[in-house]
């Protein structure tokens, strides 16, 4: 196998396993939505941060983006706490409108943005394995530059915050009367989304991160119902999408990002095809 | 205050709550003396559950301050134990009975410290407790009614606390399973230990519990039951359309204390 496709798939596996191991307590916490809303206007973050510092480096794209995607939540919940307005409809609105405000921000300083708002939505998986940088005299691609570093904070905080995290999504007034502080971890955890969503979404685009975000988890909780399983499994899920969609997208030479949503769809169809027939098992069984 | 209040589990003063612009607690003033099963009581609507979150700082409040054995409650947090209404719960989360349960035990985390075998030690005897063992692994929308109940109630034990507030432990479940709860809160109260429990049938009231609150957004009374819990004080808080086998008994001008159940 040559380097270019080895990097291209770890790229895509890699992304798969961020996003889903937050999607977990997205599903869980019934905001999948969210991580949609979030991928889209934490755009003009990193315009920003491109117009400011000239930079495409990994520490301050993390820091506009995070903060993008938490200026976002908060936004929403004001939105929806001060006006009385559903929280989907907040949503709908914040993120239109700061994605929009990106992509005008792009066009308008095109020539010191290196970015194009189509590879936003689509990505460039295929490019990934082209755009390099050396690091210790490896030339590795830019993309794990970003990937690599974000894996690494999601992994740490996700392992050390584990009940703070589950205490605030499952019963923010036991976290609260314990003095847990659950919207500081609310928050915490957005911007972990926001982290992940960034790192991944300029190799394979918004599409594909809300798929990796939603879809595994979503599947699994169909049939286990456990924080634990829930990782274990999403990041398998996501792990046979992206492989199995590279495989797809190489062979058929088309979109890699296409391809991976494309089976991370035929692998949730299956899932549910089974958690269906389990209900109709559990059925005939009772009916006997 | 006095140097009596080390003696009482909770006192509040002049607590007022707001939701928006909507006023739901005015102005309330209570006493709650340690070591005694207390009900809170009044109509949907009357600001029960507020109350407590109030106290618990769930929801901030206009004014009023509280204190638990005569501290601030920021100080007494280790101290105290919360079951909420069942309403409140998402039933669909990925959580089991056990996991449930140890968040009881979440009060003990240090910063970057996770859960140790001890405190799993302490979630497996609250389960025991109330009788839920052999479902530790079950999720908790596959529970009856009752055993929902008593996973919450498991998991307040397990707080080990020496105050516990509970909205509405008896809601939705059974005989059985109402004694279960009830054994074991005067288990806790045996320990020296405070209830404070949002009820609503005012039928056990008497049964049950030593003290209670009567509120509808302003308080109405509180004190021991047989004095308190009278026509006059209910017609107050329920208006004149309530229903209770015991005030019927009564007659609609009484104002006499409940009969002791046998
Ligand atoms: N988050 C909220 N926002 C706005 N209003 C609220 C909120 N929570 C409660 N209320 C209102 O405050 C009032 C008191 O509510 P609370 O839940 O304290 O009543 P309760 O006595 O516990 O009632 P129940 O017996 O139905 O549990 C009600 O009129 C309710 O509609
Ligand atoms: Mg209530």
């Amino acid at each position: 196998m040559d380097s270019y496709v080895v990097w291209t798939v770890l790229t895509c596996v890699l992304c798969g396993v961020i996003c889903s191991l937050l999607g977990v307590w997205l599903v869980s916490m019934r905001l999948s939505m969210l991580g949609d809303a979030i991928s889209h206007s934490v755009l003009p973050g990193l315009v920003l941060v491109f117009i400011v510092f000239q930079t495409r480096s990994s520490i301050p794209m993390l820091a506009g983006a995070s903060a993008m995607g938490l200026m976002t939540i908060w936004l929403m919940r004001l939105l929806t706490n001060k006006l009385r307005i559903k929280n989907d409809a907040s949503m709908g609105i914040i993120f239109t409108t700061l994605f929009a405000l990106g992509v005008v921000l792009i066009t308008r300083y095109a020539s010191q943005v290196d970015l194009d708002p189509g590879c936003v939505l689509y990505g460039s998986a295929e490019l990934v394995a082209i755009d390099t940088v050396y690091i210790n005299g490896y030339e590795i691609p830019r993309a794990l530059t970003i990937i690599v570093p974000s894996l690494v904070i999601i992994f740490l905080s996700l392992y050390f915050f584990h009940q703070r995290f589950l205490i605030m999504a499952f019963d923010k007034e036991l976290s609260k009367s314990l003095g847990l502080f659950p919207n500081l971890y609310y928050y915490f955890l957005m911007g972990l989304v926001a982290i992940a969503v960034v790192a991944s979404f300029e190799s394979v685009g918004s599409i594909l991160v809300i798929a990796m975000l939603t879809g595994p988890a979503t599947a699994i909780k169909l049939l286990y119902s456990s924080i634990d399983k829930l990782y274990i499994y999403s990041v398998l899920f996501s792990l046979s999408g992206s492989l199995f969609g590279c495989l797809l997208g190489f062979t058929t030479n088309t979109s890699i990002a296409g391809c991976i949503s494309i089976v991370i769809g035929i692998q949730f169809l299956i899932f549910s095809m089974i958690y269906l027939c389990k209900r109709h098992v559990q059925k005939l069984k009772i009916i006997q | 205050m006095n140097s009596n209040t080390s003696n009482l589990a909770l006192s509040i003063r002049h607590l007022s709550v707001m939701y928006d612009d909507k006023v739901v607690l005015k102005n309330v003033s209570l006493d709650i003396e340690k070591g005694k099963l207390l009900a809170i009581v009044g109509p949907n609507g009357a600001g029960k559950s507020t109350l407590v979150k109030a106290v618990l700082g769930i929801v901030p409040s206009v004014t009023g301050s509280f204190s638990i054995f005569g501290n601030h409650i920021d100080k007494m947090r280790k101290n105290i134990a919360y079951m909420p209404q069942r309403e409140n719960i998402d039933w669909d989360f990925p959580v089991n009975v056990f996991d449930v349960v140890l968040m009881g035990t979440y009060g003990d985390l240090g910063w970057f410290k996770r859960t140790s075998s001890l405190h799993k030690q302490r979630a497996m005897d609250s389960i025991r407790a109330v009788g839920l063992e052999g479902f530790e692994n079950r999720q908790i929308s596959e529970l009856s009614g009752g055993q929902q109940q008593r996973t919450f109630l498991a998991r307040a034990l397990a707080q080990n606390a020496d105050v516990y507030f509970m909205d509405e432990p008896f809601a939705g479940v059974d005989i059985a399973t109402e004694n279960t709860i009830m054994s074991t809160l005067y288990h806790i109260k045996k320990e020296g230990k405070t209830v404070i429990a949002v009820h609503h049938n005012l039928d056990t009231v008497q049964k049950y519990f030593d003290d209670v609150v009567i509120i509808n957004e302003n308080l109405i009374a509180s004190g021991d039951v047989s004095s308190v819990l009278n026509t006059t004080n209910l017609t107050k808080a329920y208006g004149k359309n309530f229903h209770s086998s015991y005030l019927k008994s009564l007659g609609p001008d009484s104002c006499a204390p409940f009969p002791s159940p046998s």
